[in-house]
């Protein structure tokens, strides 16, 4: 079975943190790649090593790809802030923007049994960024701000050990 | 920034991708395949030179595929890496698509 971190109520807790740093863009997928280039930087600080911090891109992206696309129109992209936070166990991300209204907590995981032709593609974003991060935390203020903060443990195995274990039925 | 090569064979059409197979990438991947249907309905996608792929690129191959495989069509992937493929792994789709090592072998599958 797969290892699926649960999207969690709040901001996370307290953590003394090392070093941070933080990176605003354009809500634009053009935006993406930069965005993938700073928080690998990051990982790897952090002790990551290159397949690690290529996974971490990975949930970062899906992240801002899903802010992006869904949270803002073509004409009118918002900013989108990230923070990568160095503490002795690993790296915390955290993501603000304030596009529209997306409640993380109702996306369902994909049905991968089903034939391809058969339903709906979708969710895969933040499966993969469950499968890969260790917690995740969803909040929303008043002022429409909505936070993730995703925490990778250098000791955790998350992603890796058990994406073999994936027995999808051939559509 | 993905690069998008097409190739139309005598009786398929060859996709050839290379880059970051992003949510931008998955703009100019539908922009640019949108009309091939047309063509042809067996197309083969070679991924040898992208060098990353996020739930936007999956998504994208996954809904040609399927468009594709409606029309009575299909797709076969082939030179993905050993990168890509955990990522294909982690999002649960590895045995949806049709993945090959060779275009030989995507030859023989459509």
């Amino acid at each position: 079975m797969n290892n699926l971190a649960a999207i969690q109520p709040g901001p996370p807790p307290e953590i003394i943190r090392s070093a941070q740093v933080t990176l605003q863009i354009c809500a634009m997928t053009q935006n993406l790649e930069i965005a993938g280039d700073f928080v690998r930087t990051a990982a790897k600080t952090a002790g990551f090593d290159e397949a690690g911090a290529r996974l971490i891109e990975l949930a970062l992206d899906e992240i801002v790809s899903n802010a992006i696309m869904h949270g803002y129109s073509v004409n009118c992209p918002g900013k989108i802030v990230i923070k990568a936070a160095v503490f002795d166990e690993g790296l915390i991300i955290t993501t603000q923007e304030s596009g529209k209204d997306f409640n993380p907590f109702s996306v369902e995981d994909p049905r991968l049994d089903v034939p391809l032709t058969e339903r709906k593609i979708g969710g895969l974003g933040i499966y993969i960024v469950k499968q890969i991060m260790d917690e995740i935390y969803f909040e929303m203020r008043e002022d429409k701000l909505k936070i993730f903060s995703m925490i990778k443990r250098l000791n955790s195995n998350t992603g890796v050990s058990d994406a073999e274990c994936q027995n999808n039925s051939q559509a | 920034m993905l690069n998008v090569r097409i190739t139309h064979k005598h009786n398929y059409i060859l996709i050839t991708l290379s880059g970051r197979f992003d949510a931008y990438g998955a703009g100019i991947f539908t922009g640019q395949t949108a009309d091939l249907e047309e063509g042809s309905k067996f197309w083969i996608v070679d991924m040898t030179e992208a060098d990353y792929l996020s739930s936007a690129g999956i998504k994208a191959l996954l809904e040609a595929d399927k468009s594709l495989q409606m029309k009575k069509g299909k797709m076969a992937v082939y030179g993905i890496s050993e990168n890509l493929m955990r990522i294909i792994q982690i999002s649960g789709t590895k045995n949806i698509f049709k993945i090959v090592p060779t275009i030989d072998e995507a030859v023989k599958l459509l």
